[in-house]
């Protein structure tokens, strides 16, 4: 074996992924990266490129990572790897694909399963990363958000979801409304069974059972900018003293509003007037009426000697708001300029038209600051936004008019903010700066320069996306919410803080322990030793991959030739087997060329053309070209779909039932327990020659792929070229339609009837769900049907009450202390004791636990 | 002894019950008294207001299932143990087996006659993304070889 300590220096390349699979495939059904394992432990100090060259005849391109592992970019010449002996041994792993075939899907990372070290690469520092075995799962949106809230030091409680309990796809951050774009590039595509799920890259410590969670930067970017779109982010502005005369003072939350920061956009434009104006257009989100005042508070520097300032608002419902401006850094000559408050239903830009009320002087002081104030009634409304301050002036070449300087826009007086209940600030955590969320890339970046401790312990993933490309994604670490699983759409933060990430399964709660064995399937995590306890329930994924297909060659080409003609071909030979030349008709005597003719049909599946010639029945040439086809048989993908439940219940189970159209086969059922949550590809294998099919039915779930289902059928249309075959046609139908035909050629009369009737009287003790929807075809029938799969999926309509959950609650069976339980309980057993009480009030206590009790 | 009087419109199998509106009455045992179903003569003006009660003495709460006028302020009252109330702490300390519930952990996949449907379904189709050849392809097979 060579042993070198040359490292491939080379970049990387395109790598087609059909080759890439292909040559894992003929490794005997070895998964990449279980290869690559094998040869990296057996020949640690092997080239990897000279090595796979020289024993497997494959020329593959390794692209050093520098940790020690490699990136296969390059594959060439599968057929030379085919004629080489196998060096690992002749056990076959029992997979029909390769294991890098998850790894592609839209452009995101796969989903399931482990991570091996090919495509991983740790942060530079830190134990765990260095010890941790990786494995990769998925998330829902709810749960995605809420791990940014928390990492950006929110906490969300419970509380979140009393008003509204499904939140977070109420603001739709859950499907992608906020950003369809981008939402598409983060998660996984429409036809995987992790449709619209995050990704998140799990670490286990195998030592302590620690768990380190790691989020797409992106994803992480994307969350961030919904919540802040949604006022999740608002931070409280300093708030001064009250103006004397207000009786209490609320401090309203601005969109990253700040006495250093100024939102908003300078506006500088004209109308068809004389009017202008310059001011900041601001946003300000959760303002709310309730018959209070509201107090905009401006600075202005002296150098404005004259202005006005007036805001511009929308809304529904009005409120008061007061202008108001220091004095303290103004003239006594300029204390009484002119303030005004204009209020107008529009933008700036068509100013002028519709102003309403006007405004009143006023003079305020409190402490040491005396505030001019102009105030008027403006129409604002909850959730309102755009109010305009700037200054009107009608000379355009004014700069007095400008404001200059930094404009304070605090919010006095009793207006309150209606920021959703439920989330509150963690207690020393680092709150992000909003004011450059503009969008993905920019967010992105800001939240690289405000929370640099995420990226340095971060992790590069590496995969192969279809064309061949390592995409390489960033999964910083983020702390675990609690949740029931993992799209729960209701998580909240439990003990999870900004500063803590990793879960210590000893002190965790159990919904969290239960979210994390959920996205990475395994019920690895323990908190307590092992005790002998009832037999647990076992995880809720199957397990094992059915063996791969062989391919199947050989042929006695010989002894016959196989011709694809086109249908002008066809016609032309059909004339030179009837053909009127003398010499032509003097050959066909000596030689019946129909006795050459072994058959012709229409194939409904491509066959593979070898070469071409002239179609040559016996040793009677007819001179008639054609393309010839030596491979026998050939595979038909017709493609995957995707069936996901509907319900999230039983429903989608016991009352769903599946069906599955297969072109030239029928409609064939499907046990719905296997490929409810499952990917369902189908392929048929077709015999070119005689034009048999094989459909087979492959279900992909939770990483394992079996093939499930095999139905054959005749996906061939075969011609009479004589009338004997024609008559073998005909029987051969009447056998296969079966009963029904047989009826409908018995004739008229009270036979035909009463046979009507024994087959009519079959159906109708049949019974709602034993109707067949088809039954078999074949051959030239099927010819006259669809010619593309289809699944057909019949769903209950549920009359579930909407208040049984808290009424009466679901079935469900495991154990838990009472008092753990909230809403209406059923016990089904309990062993009372360590109650004082009498023999009849044990009994009373039993039989109210076992009718349910409200807790 | 002393009866606490109270208003509960809490849900009779609720554990914990939301007590309004006491009165204390004070007075003293005269003859045998069950403490399962207690039954007292009270002196009240009009007691018919309240429908639970809590005897410290007894250490349980009682559901007021009878309220009889004997004559002018004097009433007989007829009272059941709320087991629910009375040892509410060790009930909830109890380790049971669930049959259902409204939360934690909320069981969706566990079949039972409580999940009902209408005689109506909706049939959804999902097609595939590809198939057969829609229109199929000639092959004609001779005996002997090709000729080039």
């Amino acid at each position: 074996m060579p042993v070198t300590t040359n490292v491939l220096d080379s970049p990387v390349r395109n790598l087609s992924y059909e080759q890439l699979t292909s040559w894992a495939n003929l490794q005997s059904g070895y998964k990449l990266d279980e290869y690559l394992s094998y040869i990296n432990a057996t020949y640690p100090n092997a080239d990897l490129t000279d090595f796979m060259l020289e024993n497997t005849g494959a020329y593959l391109d390794f692209y050093d990572m520098g940790d020690g592992t490699y990136t296969v970019t390059g594959f060439k010449d599968v057929a030379e790897v085919t004629s080489q002996p196998n060096p690992i041994n002749s056990n076959v792993s029992s997979v029909s694909r390769g294991g890098v075939k998850y790894a592609i899907n839209h452009g995101v990372q796969n989903v399931g399963g482990a991570i091996t070290r090919h495509m991983t690469r740790y942060p530079a520092s830190g134990s765990f990363a260095q010890r941790a075995s990786y494995v990769l799962g998925s998330v829902g949106g709810a749960i995605g958000a809420v791990t940014t809230g928390i990492a950006l030091g929110k906490v969300i409680s419970p509380l979140l979801y009393q008003a509204n309990p499904n939140f977070w796809e109420s603001i739709g951050v859950t499907q992608g409304n906020f950003d369809p774009e981008t939402w598409n590039t983060i998660t996984n595509g429409s036809d995987s069974p992790y449709a619209g799920l995050f990704n998140m890259i799990l670490g286990l410590d195998p030592d302590t059972g620690n768990t380190q969670a790691y989020m797409d930067a992106n994803a992480l970017a994307y969350m961030a900018m919904a919540l802040n779109q949604n006022g999740l982010f608002t931070t409280g502005d300093t708030i001064e003293q009250p103006i004397e005369g207000i009786t209490s003072v609320i401090p309203i939350y601005l969109l990253g509003h700040s006495e250093q920061r100024v939102q908003g956009n300078y506006y500088t434009s004209t109308s068809s007037s004389t009017t202008y104006y310059d001011g900041f257009l601001i946003s300000i989100n959760g303002l709310t009426r309730n018959g209070k005042q509201c107090y905009l508070m401006c600075n202005a520097p002296n150098t404005v000697t004259g202005m006005s300032i007036f805001a511009i608002s929308t809304g529904p419902t009005n409120i008061n708001i007061y202008i108001c401006v220091k004095t303290t850094e103004r003239t006594t000559a300029q204390v009484n300029y002119n303030i005004g408050t204009y209020f107008s239903t529009v933008e700036p830009s068509s100013y002028g038209d519709s102003s309403v009320g006007g405004g009143t002087t006023r003079l305020y002081s409190t402490n040491n600051n005396e505030y001019l104030c102009s105030y008027g009634e403006a129409p604002v409304g909850i959730g309102t936004k755009n109010i305009f301050i700037g200054s009107l002036t009608n000379d355009p070449s004014s700069t007095s008019t400008l404001l200059y300087g930094t404009v304070i826009t605090a919010l006095y007086g009793t207006v309150s903010s209606d920021a959703p209940a439920g989330i509150s600030d963690q207690p020393n955590a680092t709150l992000p700066d909003t004011s450059n969320w503009n969008d993905l890339a920019s967010t992105l970046a800001s939240l690289q320069q405000q929370y640099p401790d995420m990226w340095d312990n971060a992790l590069q993933y590496d995969s192969i996306q279809p064309n061949g490309n390592v995409t390489t994604t960033t999964y910083v670490p983020v702390p675990m919410p609690e949740a029931t699983y993992n799209n729960d759409p209701q998580p909240t933060s439990g003990n999870a803080t900004q500063q803590q990430t990793q879960v210590d399964p000893t002190t965790s709660t159990q919904t969290l322990l239960q979210l994390i064995a959920d996205i990475i399937q395994a019920p690895q995590i323990q908190t307590q030793p092992q005790q002998i306890t009832p037999p647990q329930n076992p995880v809720d994924t199957g397990t094992g991959d059915t063996p791969p297909i062989p391919p199947i060659t050989g042929s006695a080409s010989a002894l016959w030739t196989v011709y694809h003609p086109s249908q002008a071909q066809v016609n032309s030979f059909g004339g030179w087997l009837w053909s009127g030349d003398i010499i032509t008709q003097i050959q066909q005597i000596l030689q019946n060329p129909m006795e050459g003719i072994i058959t012709l049909h229409k194939v409904f599946a491509p066959p593979v053309d070898s070469g071409s010639g002239t179609i040559v029945v016996g040793r009677l040439d007819s001179e008639v070209p054609s393309a010839t086809v030596t491979q026998q048989y050939v595979n038909v993908d017709c493609g995957s779909v995707s069936l996901t439940e509907q319900f999230g219940n039983v429903f989608d189970y016991t009352n769903t039932n599946v069906s599955l159209y297969l072109p030239f086969i029928g409609i064939v059922p499907l046990s719905t327990y296997d490929v409810m949550r499952s990917t369902i590809n189908v392929t048929y294998g077709v015999d070119v020659f005689t034009g048999a099919c094989l459909a087979m039915v492959e279900v992909s779930r939770d990483g394992n792929t079996a093939n499930l289902y095999q139905y054959s059928g005749v996906c061939s249309v075969e011609y009479p070229l004589t009338g004997s075959v024609h008559s073998g046609l005909i029987n051969g139908l009447l056998g296969i339609a079966g009963g029904m035909v047989g009826i409908a050629t018995a004739g008229t009369g009270v036979g035909a009837l009463a046979g009507f009737g024994a087959v009519a009287s079959g159906l109708a003790s049949a019974g709602h769900s034993n109707n067949a929807r088809a039954g078999s075809f074949s051959g030239n029938a099927g010819a006259m049907g669809i010619k593309k799969p289809y699944l057909i999926i019949e769903r209950p309509q549920t009359k579930v009450a909407e208040t049984y959950e808290t009424l009466q609650g679901y079935p469900t069976n495991y154990s838990i202390r009472l008092g753990d339980c909230s809403g209406n309980v059923v016990v089904s057993n309990v062993h009372i004791n360590g109650i004082n009480a009498t023999d009849t009030e044990l009994d009373m206590i039993m039989s109210q636990l076992q009718d349910g009790v409200i807790i | 002894m002393i009866i606490d009087l109270y208003v509960t419109g809490s849900e009779k199998n609720a554990i914990y019950k939301t007590l309004q509106s006491s009165v204390e009455l004070q007075g003293t045992l005269k003859e045998e008294c069950s403490i399962i179903n207690p039954v007292f003569v009270i002196e009240h003006t009009n007691p018919s207001s309240y429908n639970y009660c809590f005897i410290p003495e007894f250490n349980r709460y009682y559901y007021i299932t009878d309220i009889v006028s004997i004559r002018n302020n004097l009433w007989r009252v007829s009272c059941s143990v709320d087991v629910l109330m009375s040892h509410q702490a060790q009930i909830l300390n109890l380790d049971v087996i669930v049959n259902a519930n409204s939360s934690p952990d909320l069981e969706t996949y566990v079949n039972g006659s409580q999940w009902v449907t209408s005689v109506k379904t909706k049939t959804d189709i999902i097609n595939f993304p590809n198939g057969l050849l829609e229109s199929g392809e000639y092959i004609l097979i001779t005996s002997g070889g090709v000729a080039t």
